[in-house]
């Protein structure tokens, strides 16, 4: 079908998205299915990552493959990619990707990256770090994190890190925004680890939820709790205050550790004021709407060539059957001619107005290839 | 020199009372200030207090706005699920109801449709006669495994009773025992079993769930797959009943074959008999004419007397031979033309004519029989009644024997009337005989056209006829495309109907079948 559409014998870039059912590691007809588009679309380079719900101009899929193709002499490409990553210092693999990708092209021509991690376990700040250190700390890094596999040239990769740099006669711009409302009394992180934190007020940090959710804890002692918050994890994410008022980074726990403690993506600092947040959907709309316009804004007028959108799984859980209405609104705002593509995510890496270059749950974050 | 040193002397009682009162205004002032402070502080702690209060009181709203939205979202969720399953159902059941055949129906759920619903794991089964259970729809199940889950299933009564009752069964409502029961025997742990219900009975049963580590079924899905169940069973049932009337119909058109195909044997039989006795009657007919005109021609030789004289007696019985001869002339010669007609061997020279100068030929002919009779003769032709085609000779034939009947059986000083009217709306031309006689009674006018047939009545017993000229008249009217009945009532009248068609006459005469 991409064959047919672009009508070329050669591709710069191929990028592939697909839902878990047809990236199973054991799905003979995973690594055939690349050879195919090998074969068929002969691209230079191919890259590309599982996702539970698939985003496209004119569609969303809960099930299947999407492709896109990219062929410019104007947009300069470069790939890389790198396996079990949580075998590996985080901040030294951090900054080898960095510099593997950077060497794609020379520093001048280079615009900005997006990152692919499948690892949702690891301090996902240590691996930012190491990129802000390889690439430079003011260049534009957005990303996506998911679990299961990732597409790199023919083969299919688990704990991996992937990216794509662009550069050449384009521009980069990203945005991120969650628009979820804190909720109760703030609270204090007095012990913490890396992305672990041990305890909020004194207490256990499980004890956030279980104070607000005791019918979800019933039959389970704290220190037995194990295993992860299920929906509740999603649909009531952390709040970290920033520096500044009324603005917060989400975190969506992704595991609860035996002695209570909550495991989240990226780095947490000790004495952080942390909410329990509740997703508003007005507000969450207005989320997508702001990051559209930012982008727009950005591009200063112009239309843009090609435009990624990156959705927390979270907001997907959050809007039922009504999430689509988030990327009608995106395409409404950037008025979009060009291709859409996209996919819901379990990580969204972008920085934000108030935070550098951060790990995020249940945003969403539009990356624009002007 | 000895000095001597003297103590000064001085009072301190003043500087001491001064001091102590200097001490007891610095209390005081102090006193006064941790007074005062301390009623700001409990102020202050109080407010704190107040505050603290608020917070949690604040925190204790937010617990229930929580508590409110995580229904909130369960039921959205819940929702969400059920808008979607019956979005699939939907799917499902126009899947199914465009089938109108068992096999394909239990096809047409499919595992992608089945998984859009939430269930990984299918079995539908139908029960025989003799209460066997088939596997019709088999998903996620290898077949050993659903044929042995329905061999045991068919040694459980208990289940198999509820299931007549049209209860589901679920591993959300049903009893522990029988939860275990059915998720061992299928090995599924999250499982909905729906009978399928028609108005013979428990029909068979649809098992569709998940095996283990999966959500639990929901109060809705158990709603689904009840629908699902009653839609697939209606679908079975259209596809028997179907069946049914496809068999039927089968049947009764192999039936209607064999009938036919008797039924034209038959009618093949009559033909060739009824061509026989036409070629009979024909065949003698030919041999009688012959001796019977030498017979005729020597009885009028003889009356002439130019053999020789002969006596009046012999003259008399003479004529009677000329008579009867006559009339068996007559007889044949009908019977030929019906004969002739019949077979198909007389062909209707048809031009076009004007009934009325030929039905006044008509009368002038029969003018002697009519004054013997003292008749009144009435020819009433409408001004409209058009020329149409036919052959005149024979439709002549058709008037002349109807009038002669109408002259026959109608008492001196009667009247006999002869109708043409025109009926455009039909294309025809009604005509009519109609007399003042003694009419027919009803048991006779069905057979009045019949060949041979004569009325029993006084006339006929006196007056001869040979009962062969209304079966020509109807013969003649046949072949001219017309239709001809009769009206009577006994001793009133009677009238005879025929209808000549305005335009279409086929030139061929029909063939009898």
């Amino acid at each position: 079908m991409v064959k047919s559409q672009t009508n070329l014998t050669h591709h710069d870039l191929i990028l592939v998205t697909a839902t878990p059912a047809y990236t199973a590691p054991a799905n003979p007809h995973t690594i055939s299915g690349l050879d195919q588009l090998h074969k068929i679309l002969n691209p230079e380079r191919l890259i590309g990552m599982t996702t539970p719900v698939i985003i496209l101009k004119d569609e969303i899929h809960l099930k299947g493959v999407a492709v896109l193709a990219i062929s410019s002499d104007e947009i300069g490409i470069g790939i890389a990619a790198q396996q079990t990553i949580s075998l590996l210092p985080l901040q030294e693999t951090g900054i080898r990707f960095a510099r593997d990708l950077a060497s794609r092209m020379s520093a001048s021509e280079r615009h900005g990256a997006i990152i692919f991690c499948n690892n949702i376990g690891i301090n996902h700040s240590l691996l930012i770090r190491g990129l802000q250190e390889g690439l430079g700390r003011a260049f534009n890094i957005a990303g996506a994190i998911n679990p299961d596999g990732m597409f790199c040239q023919n083969q299919l990769f688990t704990d991996s890190l992937g990216g794509i740099i662009f550069g050449g006669q384009t521009s980069f711009f990203s945005s991120i925004r969650h628009g979820w409302q804190p909720l109760g009394k703030p609270r204090i992180i007095d012990d913490c680890d890396s992305n672990l934190i041990r305890s909020i007020d004194g207490k256990p940090a499980v004890s956030i939820y279980q104070d607000y959710f005791p019918d979800s804890f019933v039959g389970a002692k704290s220190v037995q709790l194990t295993g992860n918050l299920g929906d509740i994890g999603l649909l009531y994410p952390l709040g970290l205050n920033t520096s500044r008022p009324k603005d917060y980074i989400i975190k969506n726990p992704t595991a609860v550790l035996p002695d209570g403690s909550l495991v989240c993506q990226g780095e947490i600092a000790r004495g952080t004021e942390v909410h329990l947040m509740i997703g508003d959907k007005d507000a969450c709309r207005r989320s997508a709407h702001d990051a559209a316009v930012d982008i727009r804004d950005k591009l200063h007028g112009k239309h843009p060539r090609l435009v990624f959108i990156f959705i927390s799984i979270a907001r997907k859980k959050l809007f039922g059957r009504s999430f689509w209405q988030e990327i009608a609104q995106i395409k409404d705002i950037l008025g979009i001619a060009c291709p859409i593509f996209g996919m819901y995510t379990y990580g969204e890496i972008g920085a934000t107005a108030a935070s550098d270059l951060q790990i995020h749950n249940a945003s969403i974050l539009v990356i624009a290839i002007g | 020199m000895n000095s001597i040193a003297y103590p000064i002397q001085m009072d301190l009682t003043p500087i001491f009372g001064i001091a102590c009162l200097v001490l007891l205004a610095g209390i005081g002032i102090v006193f006064y200030f941790f007074i005062g402070k301390s009623e700001e502080l409990r102020d202050l702690k109080s407010a704190y207090e107040k505050i603290m209060r608020s917070f949690h009181e604040l925190d204790e709203q937010a617990k229930l706005i929580v508590k409110t939205d995580l229904e909130l979202n369960k039921a959205q969720e819940e929702l969400d699920r059920r808008l979607k399953g019956l979005g699939t159902l939907q799917k499902l059941a126009r899947n199914m109801r465009t089938s109108l055949d068992e096999n394909e129906a239990f096809q047409r759920i499919s595992p992608e449709l089945m998984t859009e619903l939430g269930f990984s794991r299918t079995l539908a089964a139908i029960s025989t006669e003799h209460g066997i259970l088939l596997s019709k729809t088999v998903i996620s199940f290898n077949q050993k495994q659903a044929e042995d889950a329905l061999r045991e299933l068919e040694k459980k009564p208990d289940i198999l009773n509820v299931l007549k009752k049209g209860q589901i069964f679920s591993s959300l409502s049903s009893p522990h025992q029988i939860r275990t029961t059915i998720t061992n025997l299928f090995e599924t742990e999250h499982f909905i079993l729906a009978p399928l219900l028609t108005q013979k009975g428990l029909i068979g049963f649809i098992l569709t769930g998940n095996r283990y580590n999966a959500p639990a079924v929901t109060e809705g899905d158990e709603e689904l797959i009840g629908i699902l169940a009653s839609q697939l069973a209606q679908t079975i049932e259209n596809a028997q009943l179907f069946e049914q009337v496809y068999r039927s119909t089968q049947m009764l058109e192999t039936k209607v074959n064999e009938r036919t195909k008797e039924l034209s044997l038959a009618l093949k039989e009559v033909e060739t008999i009824s061509q026989k006795k036409s070629e009979f009657i024909s065949a003698v007919s030919h041999e009688l004419r012959t001796p019977l005109t030498s017979i005729k021609g020597y009885a009028s030789i003889l009356m002439t007397g130019k053999i020789g004289d002969i006596p009046e007696a012999v003259k008399e019985r003479l004529g009677k031979i000329n008579l009867h001869s006559d009339n068996l002339v007559k007889l044949i010669n009908d019977l030929l033309d019906i004969a002739r007609i019949e077979s198909g061997r007389v062909e209707m020279k048809t031009a076009l004519h004007s009934i009325k100068p030929m039905l006044n030929n008509i009368a002038d002919l029969l003018t002697p029989q009519l004054s013997t009779k003292d008749l009144i003769l009435r020819i009433q032709v409408q001004a409209d009644a058009p020329d149409i085609e036919f052959d005149t000779s024979q439709v002549e034939r058709v008037f002349i024997n109807l009038i002669s009947n109408a002259i026959k059986f109608t008492l001196p000083g009667g009247i006999i009337t002869l109708n043409a009217i025109p009926q455009w709306d039909k294309n025809i031309l009604l005509c009519e005989v109609a007399d003042t006689g003694i009419g027919i009674k009803k048991e006779d006018v069905a057979r009045v056209f019949d060949e041979f047939y004569r009325v029993d009545n006084q006339i006929n017993m006196t007056v001869k006829g040979t009962g062969l000229g209304l079966a020509l008249a109807k013969n003649i009217v046949e072949a001219h495309d017309g239709r001809i009945w009769v009206s009577s009532e006994l001793g009133v009248g009677t009238t005879f109907h025929f209808t000549l068609p305005f335009k279409h006459i086929n030139k061929e005469l029909p063939n009898p079948s």
